[in-house]
């Protein structure tokens, strides 16, 4: 569907392939694994998850892209994003805050990605947390299985369904 | 030469730091500022000879150090390594004064190909 402005609107599915298609990059780019494969997709990530989110706020649309994951994999993610050693013992703020700038960078690379089909997307700020999401019904969600090296993690992306 | 590393993230700021060192940078002596108002004031203190900033920060934002520093005639060397990489950001961080604008995820040889240039003169 085009958006008023000629801009294609983007769809739920375009979300999800822009963000694995982001956090590709990352894991083989800056995280350094050396496989990363993409699973199932679902409507929702298993309950126990934890993980970070960022908004993507934009005239046309707009999105929450997530990366969560079990707590011992959010660890796991964070001691990769900050070169530490797999057994070394990581905090929670740290691990927070590296999960954080990994759904930092998938928002930023998410947004690079889209900018010439739609242009003005503003980037929040991530956020890291624990519960289940619960969609209203003006949204949608999809999330995506994926592993990063031998890091389990689900990609999810809450689309604002448009008016 | 002095270089200071500005981010909100804790995590980021030490990823900075390593990759300057894994780009070659290690006899540079980094400190770091957790926003752009810290920033500031620790510019005006003791002016560092390269500012690697991110953009999107709380209190005061990476472009908003950049405009305030050059209004008040601040020409300190000035890059962000930041997730916004739009050519419109690229555009506004070069019409501000930027020298460089590194995206993220990045790596140690883009840190090196970036940064010798500017550091060398």
């Amino acid at each position: 569907m085009s958006a008023a402005n000629g801009t294609q609107e983007l769809t739920l599915q375009d979300w999800l392939q822009i963000t694995v298609q982001a956090c590709e990059e990352l894991a083989k780019g800056q995280l350094g694994c050396e496989s990363f494969t993409v699973g199932a997709t679902a409507t929702e990530a298993p309950v126990t998850d934890v993980g970070s989110y960022v908004a993507l706020v934009g005239d046309e649309g707009s999105a929450q892209i997530g990366v969560v994951a079990s707590i011992d994999g959010c660890r796991a993610l964070g001691r990769k994003m900050l070169c530490m050693e797999p057994d070394e013992e990581i905090t929670d703020a740290d691990m927070c805050d590296a999960v954080g700038e990994i759904a930092n960078i998938l928002g930023g690379s998410a947004k690079r990605l889209i900018s010439e089909r739609v242009p003005g997307f503003k980037l929040g700020l991530p956020l890291f947390m624990q519960g289940r999401l619960l969609a209203s019904d003006r949204q949608e969600v999809g999330m995506v299985a994926v592993k990063m090296g031998e890091i389990d993690a689900h990609l999810l992306v809450v689309r604002y369904k448009a008016q | 030469m002095k270089i200071l590393v500005v981010d909100d993230s804790k995590a980021m700021r030490k990823i900075v730091a390593r990759t300057l060192k894994q780009a070659g940078f290690e006899q540079h002596a980094v400190e770091e500022a957790e926003n752009g108002a810290q920033a500031f004031d620790a510019i005006k203190a003791a002016p560092p000879d390269l500012v690697l900033s991110d953009w999107n920060m709380p209190e005061m934002n990476g472009i908003e150090l950049l405009q305030k520093l050059r209004t008040e005639g601040n020409a300190v060397k000035f890059g962000f390594v930041t997730t916004e990489g739009t050519p419109e950001m690229r555009k506004l961080a070069m019409d501000s004064g930027a020298l460089f604008l590194i995206a993220k995820p990045f790596t140690p040889e883009t840190f090196q190909q970036v940064l010798q240039p500017v550091l060398a003169t």
